[in-house]
């Protein structure tokens, strides 16, 4: 045997101590595409009833009305209202038609299993007394929770979720400074812990919505244009949620090159864009679970404890 | 897409466990490869149509792996690789050599531990390691050469490298 053949079968050998959980990989790289999807969904939705407020204001500009006088128009495909004021900037808010919502549910391409990961934040009961975001406009300090699972579940299937919503720290108060649409100005961190016999595995996953109920918007940001030597130039995640004691990064897909900004992820009322989560076995100890939405420069830490 | 599952089971494993040695933390090179396989998933037509697709998951995942490794270096968990070892026949034996082998290869220069990962574990040519590498061919050969000196190896010239 050769020095190389040599190399190459102790390089082997060595691979082979690392363990790989394939299905729990399959199910959180689906996650992931499924949430892109929809976002992504929602983000052409969106694309496409701006065009068609843009080709009705015209319309009714050259019919000799004025755009104030457009009122509120219904299309075929969503709600959409409009609403001008005194200066050039026009308010638009968009419900997006059923048809929208509905294809949310893609299939996945990946076969689902049972180790799939948490169900959205929003929708999960709250096991411990959650601190409720102050209203939009009021700075308020960095949220913190204090999650102690111990004792209240035994089995693989019991789940015990720990939710923590609110306002951005360090926000200054008043309005957004960009409209339309809102900016995403609530987040919600979601610490999933599964007591296991090998320790607690812990789930992080993030919501970012608009506090007044509207829609949002977030974009990617130039990520590693040189870095990608197949690909070329790429873009960074519109949503990112990090946690301490975890190499991994959760991320809400990250929009196409080139532009970075030309694919928004959209939010609207009852579909927060959501930051696919990842699961780790945690040791006790303290942690902080972050979800941070790098274009806007903003983020909301949650700090969380995993008992013994 | 029968075509991106079956590209996934092919290739996670491998793919993951190539990286666990280069980044010598697990779970740091499972996060990389489910991010680079979730990206093959968003340009799966422009992926699928390579030559060597699993060539672009290997630099992809790297590249993920770099710069998750740069962001929690101060926050690792995952534990390096010996740790993991299982138990079984010749269990010493094989965490002894695994040892070796593994404080040989930290010991490397971290630009030969990537050509070598990609040349003998990830099996890839001289010319996509150079891609992956971002140099030239006989940067890769030169640096190759450099890894298997440090290796104890003979440095004897071959046709491929």
């Amino acid at each position: 045997m050769t020095d190389d053949e040599s190399l190459r079968r102790d390089l082997r050998a060595l691979a082979e101590a690392a363990p790989t959980d394939r299905a729990l990989a399959r199910s959180l790289v689906a996650g992931r595409i499924r949430r892109r999807d929809r976002a992504r969904r929602l983000g052409q939705a969106l694309t496409t009833l701006a065009v068609v407020v843009a080709v009705v204001l015209a319309v009714v500009v050259a019919a000799g009305g004025s755009p104030g006088s457009a009122g509120r128009v219904r299309v075929p495909t969503g709600r959409l209202t409009t609403t001008t004021t005194t200066t050039t900037t026009t308010a638009t808010t968009i419900a997006p038609a059923p048809s929208s919502t509905t294809t949310t549910a893609a299939p996945s391409p990946v076969v689902p299993t049972t180790l799939s990961t948490a169900p959205a934040p929003t929708t999960v009961p709250t096991t411990t007394a959650s601190t409720l975001p102050a209203p939009f406009g009021i700075e308020t300090p960095a949220m913190t929770l204090a999650v102690d699972c111990r004792g209240t579940t035994t089995a693989w299937n019991n789940t015990t979720t720990c939710v923590v919503a609110g306002s951005p720290a360090g926000m200054p108060p008043g309005p957004p400074p960009s409209t339309p649409p809102p900016n995403c100005d609530r987040a919600a961190v979601s610490v999933e812990v599964h007591p296991t016999a090998s320790g607690h595995q812990v789930t992080v996953t993030g919501d970012l919505l608009n506090s007044a109920g509207g829609n949002c918007l977030v974009t990617g940001y130039a990520w590693f244009p040189p870095t990608d030597p197949l690909l070329g130039s790429d873009c960074g995640p519109a949503v990112e949620i990090t946690a301490s004691g975890h190499p991994g990064t959760g991320v809400l897909a990250e929009a196409d090159s080139p532009g970075c900004a030309t694919t928004p992820y959209l939010a609207t009322p009852g579909y927060p864009i959501e930051a696919s989560g990842f699961t780790w076995t945690a040791p006790p100890g303290d942690y902080q679970a972050t979800l941070v939405w790098p274009d806007e420069g903003q983020s909301v830490p949650v700090a969380f404890t995993v008992a013994g | 897409m029968e075509a991106y599952q079956a590209f996934f089971d092919a290739h996670y494993d491998r793919t993951a466990r190539a990286l666990a040695i280069v980044l010598d933390d697990v779970d740091l090179a499972q996060e990389a490869t489910q991010e680079a396989l979730f990206r093959a998933w968003t340009r799966w037509a422009r992926v699928s149509a390579m030559e060597r697709p699993e060539a672009w998951l290997y630099v992809v995942a790297l590249n993920v792996g770099r710069r998750l490794g740069r962001r929690q270096s101060r926050a690792r968990s995952g534990g390096p690789l010996e740790d993991r070892a299982g138990d079984g026949p010749g269990f010493e034996q094989q965490v002894e050599g695994r040892l070796a082998l593994a404080d040989r290869l930290r010991a490397l220069p971290p630009r030969q531990l990537e050509a070598v990962v990609l040349y003998y574990l990830a099996d890839l040519p001289v010319g996509d390691v150079a891609r992956a590498m971002g140099c030239a061919e006989g940067t890769v050969k030169a640096t190759l050469s450099g890894a298997r000196r440090n290796l104890g190896m003979r440095d004897i010239e071959r046709s491929g490298t």
